[in-house]
């Protein structure tokens, strides 16, 4: 595998005061889907707009298979994007809408035909090929500039909130659809998308930015499972993230009390006892711990007070409250072998193992 | 209730009223006068074709039309090729909104002042001691003042190029305005550079202001009389002004009256293949 | 035309206005429709004062547009002042009623030639009081001109290509039928007319632009794009002269033809009164030395002109001259034919 896009400490300042990417560094490898994820205002789209050229880093160079695109306008840049809201061209045919970008390069006429035929084939509007747009459902739009931009063979598909304008059963279809898409054709994608379950289930790597800078760079179940900071931990899924105080440290390994009880966790990197830091456990590893459990082996038992139940279907979702009166959701599946649910006031021990906590150091605060 | 309904039938009978006693019964007043016939010292009532027909004889009146027409198409091309990229660039390049306005209200407040005024601007320009003539002198491109500029066919062109220009920068601004950026985006993206995607998505998506601009300005110059007056040569009569005569010096209002629904037939021609134009042209940018 | 009748008819307005703004003792009223400076406030202030009657002028820009202004409709204007070639229409079409001339003290000092012309006498009637009068005289630029031009011919001239102007009216007819030999303009056969009108389109290529107002020959000649045209005679001449330019008029050998105005009383007036002192007025002294004076046209009554002039403008003016007056072809109504005149005049401005 070999770097395809590398931008190289990228800063972009809007209006000489806002900062909007903040001397960014990130490579992408080829054939890799990668996602730039983050709430809005956090650069994302800035950075995405940087490689398609539509807007020049103030500082940095972005380079694209080895080439210095830095200073290069958008039409000599060997990649190309599909639009929020498609930018369909309304003047013209479906087919030439496809056609659009292959006319510029010396193809002859029964290639452009060819390869436009491929590509609407390859996003099922083959039959619609004469439409105008405007004739077109919201999903074949989105196909429709699909095709138009995968038809040049782009070294790198830029992909801008791609499904953001459809209505939520199309979308999840989609979804599946662009990861058969990128499987199929072996480019590389690169999307930008407020939505976390979108980036989790496409992503082969989540860029998480925040505030012009990258939080966290790494495959879905990585930045799941082990995220770097607090942020990324409520960003992606749902975290119960408490506050914490370092009781002792020997070995590398430190005490931390939280929520009326203590547990051993890999101390962070240059942390001291009596420091207060954070913890972040997940709704999905806590649960609902039986009279004859037992804390030890790495397990912990808390005691909580049930405040509310909330029923989603293949869950419910507990929100109790510890001693100390930190709030702790907990989601609960509903298999068979369950438990009574326990209704609200009702006190509930529950377990979880020291090694599905997140220890976040102080400053990882934010 | 039957109060608000009266008050509803008078609001909406207005416009109607208004419509049919100012436009409707003058064009039916020509119309009819077209028939008649010229008898000294006036004009008396008949229903004949005679001044349809001498129209088509006479060649002096399609000579006329022709030329009208000529005009007319000068006039609506060299507006559009300096209202075009004028509202291209204020569109697309000016980026300061001050800016834009300031200049988008440069071009449109000469609507304010005075025709006559502005046409006769244009006769210091071009005429024979005027201010081209004086500067080609004096930097020593010519040695005597040339006559070429005025009281001519260009120089109508000109003023009413001028005159009209307004009424080609407005539409066309509009439908400038009206186009997504992100469709130059696309282009751009695409690997189309800025002059393909001038002339691949920018021009055919502004075709409906260039129509409405381009309509504006020939109609407009079709029923001109003025620069003709104050600017044109001895070959410079138009359409409007043979009417004027016609109603005047000749005293002969049929015939008059049968050239102007002539004028107003191609007029309302030419409006109507406009508005097909656009409308097959029109564009669902939703 | 209809320009000339916008821009005219704003200053008419203006002039509405300042006449509201004069304290009038406004017993009476009279509606004129004339040219500009026959109706100058010059003389017509104190008329108005002496007779309590408001003047209210409207003025025109050609003899083409009485017709026009009275055919859409009456009530309008009490008295208009048409040139003698538009005279008969004016009485033919019914718009005009006769002039009991009794009530004229200065009726019998008019010249007889004009008392009695054809176009203002009608079935025993009159119809007319002769006003002023003048030539369509030609003019010239002298600086340009190192020989005094002397013919008509001098127009069609290549060495003054692009500086020869025309009126743009029938008279341009008159003109070239005269070049061509064709003397009795006023009843050209089509042959003859046909043959002027070729005359004329062979002048356009030489023609900087055909004048339609008097002011718009002024500026030609003062923008330097005209160095020789017609005119009309004492008029315009010495409003280029005011502007420093010196010009030169002059009766070719082909000959000139002669204009005269006369007041006219619109049919059923009901400011009779007014209008028949006002006639009285500008018959006399106050309006015969008005019109010399704003207009520089010659007047209609030596009599009173010769009281209120100097012998220098009697003399310039041609008052006391009638070989002068006799030699001119007075303007004659072309009736029917008026027709056949004024499309050869628009064929040749149709002409590529």
């Amino acid at each position: 595998m070999s770097k395809i896009v590398e931008i190289d400490a990228v800063t972009k300042i809007y209006g000489g005061s806002v900062l909007a990417v903040d001397d960014l560094s990130l490579a992408i490898e080829e054939g890799e889907f990668v996602t730039l994820l983050g709430p809005s205002g956090c650069g994302k789209t800035t950075l995405l707009r940087m490689l398609a050229g539509f807007e020049s880093p103030d500082r940095g160079r972005i380079r694209l298979a080895g080439e210095d695109v830095t200073d290069r306008p958008p039409y000599r840049r060997d990649v190309n994007m599909v639009f929020q809201d498609y930018a369909l061209f309304p003047h013209l045919s479906v087919a030439k809408n496809v056609a659009f970008g292959l006319e510029r390069q010396r193809l002859d006429r029964a290639e452009i035909a060819r390869r436009v035929g491929d590509a609407l084939a390859l996003v099922g509007l083959a039959d619609k090929a004469e439409r105008r747009p405007h004739e077109l459902s919201g999903g074949q739009r989105q196909r429709v500039a699909l095709a138009r931009a995968i038809v040049r063979r782009p070294k790198v598909l830029l992909l801008d909130e791609p499904l953001s304008a459809l209505d939520a059963n199309l979308r999840e279809a989609m979804q599946v659809e662009l990861k058969h898409l990128h499987e199929k054709l072996g480019l590389t994608f690169v999307m930008v998308t407020h939505d976390q379950t979108e980036a989790l289930v496409m992503s082969d790597r989540i860029v998480l930015m925040k505030d012009g800078r990258i939080a966290q760079v790494g495959a879905p179940a990585e930045l799941y499972n082990n995220p770097a900071t607090p942020y990324v931990a409520s960003f992606i899924g749902t975290s119960n993230l408490l506050p914490a105080r370092i009781s002792a440290i020997a070995d590398g390994r430190a005490l931390i009390a939280f929520s009326g009880t203590r547990c051993h966790v890999p101390a962070p990197t240059g942390s001291a006892a009596g420091q207060n830091l954070m913890v972040g456990l997940r709704p999905e590893k806590l649960r609902l711990a039986t009279a004859t459990d037992m804390a030890g082996e790495g397990r912990q038992i808390l005691d909580v007070t049930v405040e509310e139940s909330l029923f989603h279907g293949n869950s419910v979702r507990l929100r109790c409250a510890a001693p100390g009166g930190d709030i702790l959701l907990v989601d609960c599946q509903l298999t068979q072998s369950q438990v009574t649910i326990p209704a609200g006031g009702a006190s509930v021990r529950l377990a979880f193992n020291e090694a599905d906590l997140n220890v976040f150091g102080a400053d990882d605060r934010t | 209730m039957t109060r608000d309904r009266a008050l509803r039938s008078v609001v909406l009978a207005t416009p109607l009223v208004w419509a049919v006693a100012f436009m409707f019964v003058p064009y039916l007043i020509i119309f009819t006068y077209s028939f008649w016939l010229k008898q000294y010292p006036t004009f008396v009532p008949a229903f004949q074709f005679g001044n349809y027909l001498q129209l088509l004889v006479d060649p002096q009146y399609y000579q006329v039309l022709l030329r009208t027409a000529k005009i007319a198409i000068l006039v609506a091309l060299s507006a559009l090729a300096i209202a075009y990229p004028f509202a291209y660039y204020l569109v697309f390049k000016v980026t300061s909104a001050r800016l834009r306005l300031t200049l988008y209200m440069a071009v449109i407040a000469p609507l304010w002042v005075s025709y006559l005024l502005r046409a006769y601007i244009w006769k210091t320009i071009l005429g024979s001691e005027g201010v081209i003539n004086s500067f080609l002198v004096w930097i020593g491109i010519l040695d005597t003042p040339t006559d070429i500029f005025l009281y001519n066919q260009f120089s109508m062109v000109v003023t009413l190029t001028y005159i009209f220009i307004p009424f080609m920068v407005m539409p066309i601004y509009t439908a400038l305005e009206k186009i997504p950026r992100n469709l130059i985006e696309a282009s751009k993206d695409l690997g189309v550079g800025p002059f393909g995607t001038l002339f691949k998505v920018i021009w055919p998506l502004s075709l409906p202001g260039v129509f409405a601009g381009m309509t504006f300005a020939f109609c407009l110059t079709f029923g001109d009389f003025v620069a003709p007056f104050l600017v044109g040569g001895p070959d410079g009569v138009m359409v409007a002004n043979v009417i004027t005569s016609q109603y005047g010096a000749a005293l002969n209002w049929p015939l008059g009256s049968a050239l102007a629904i002539v004028m107003l037939i191609i007029v309302l021609g030419i409006i109507e293949l406009s508005d097909r134009f656009e409308r097959s042209g029109r564009i669902n940018l939703a | 035309m209809t320009f000339n009748n916008l821009y005219r008819s704003t200053t008419a307005m203006a002039l509405a206005l300042s006449c509201v703004a004069t304290p009038a003792l406004a017993e009476g009223e009279v509606n004129i429709l004339t040219w500009e400076g026959y109706a100058d406030q010059s003389f017509v202030a104190q008329f108005e004062q002496e007779s309590g009657c408001k003047v209210t002028a409207t003025y025109v820009g050609s003899n083409d547009d009485f017709a026009p202004k009275l055919a859409a409709g009456g009530g309008v204007y009490d008295l208009i002042t048409p040139s003698i070639d538009t005279t008969k229409t004016m009485i033919a079409a019914g718009f005009v009623e006769p002039i009991d001339t009794s009530k004229i003290t200065e009726w019998n000092n008019i010249y007889e030639k004009f008392r009695t012309a054809e176009g203002i006498n009608h079935d025993g009637e009159v119809y007319g009081v002769p006003y002023a009068w003048g030539a369509i005289a030609f003019m010239y630029r002298v600086d340009k001109f190192p020989e005094a031009p002397t013919s008509i011919a001098d127009l069609w001239d290549e060495k003054v290509k692009g500086k020869v102007s025309l009126w743009d009216d029938k008279s341009a007819i008159y003109v070239a039928a005269r070049l061509n030999g064709d003397n009795d303009i006023y009843n050209l056969n089509d042959e003859q007319i046909e043959r002027a009108k070729q005359k004329l389109i062979e002048q356009k290529p030489l023609v900087r632009k055909y004048w339609a107002t008097a002011g718009e020959l002024v500026d030609l000649y003062a923008a330097g794009e005209v160095w020789i045209s017609n005119t009309w005679a004492g008029y315009q001449s010495s409003l280029i002269m005011e502007k420093g330019i010196e010009v030169k008029e002059f009766i070719p050998k082909e000959n000139a033809e002669g204009w005269m105005d006369s007041w006219m009383v619109v049919k059923d007036t009901p400011n009779l009164d007014c209008a028949y002192k006002f006639l009285n007025m500008q018959s006399d002294q106050a309006g015969q030395c008005g019109v010399a004076n704003v207009n520089g046209y010659s007047a209609a009554n030596p009599v009173a002109a010769k009281k209120c002039m100097t012998p220098e403008q009697y003399d310039a003016l041609h008052q006391d001259d009638p070989d002068y007056l006799n030699s001119l072809l007075l303007w004659e109504n072309l009736e029917a034919r008026l027709e056949a005149y004024t499309n050869a005049w628009n064929a040749v401005k149709s002409a590529n």
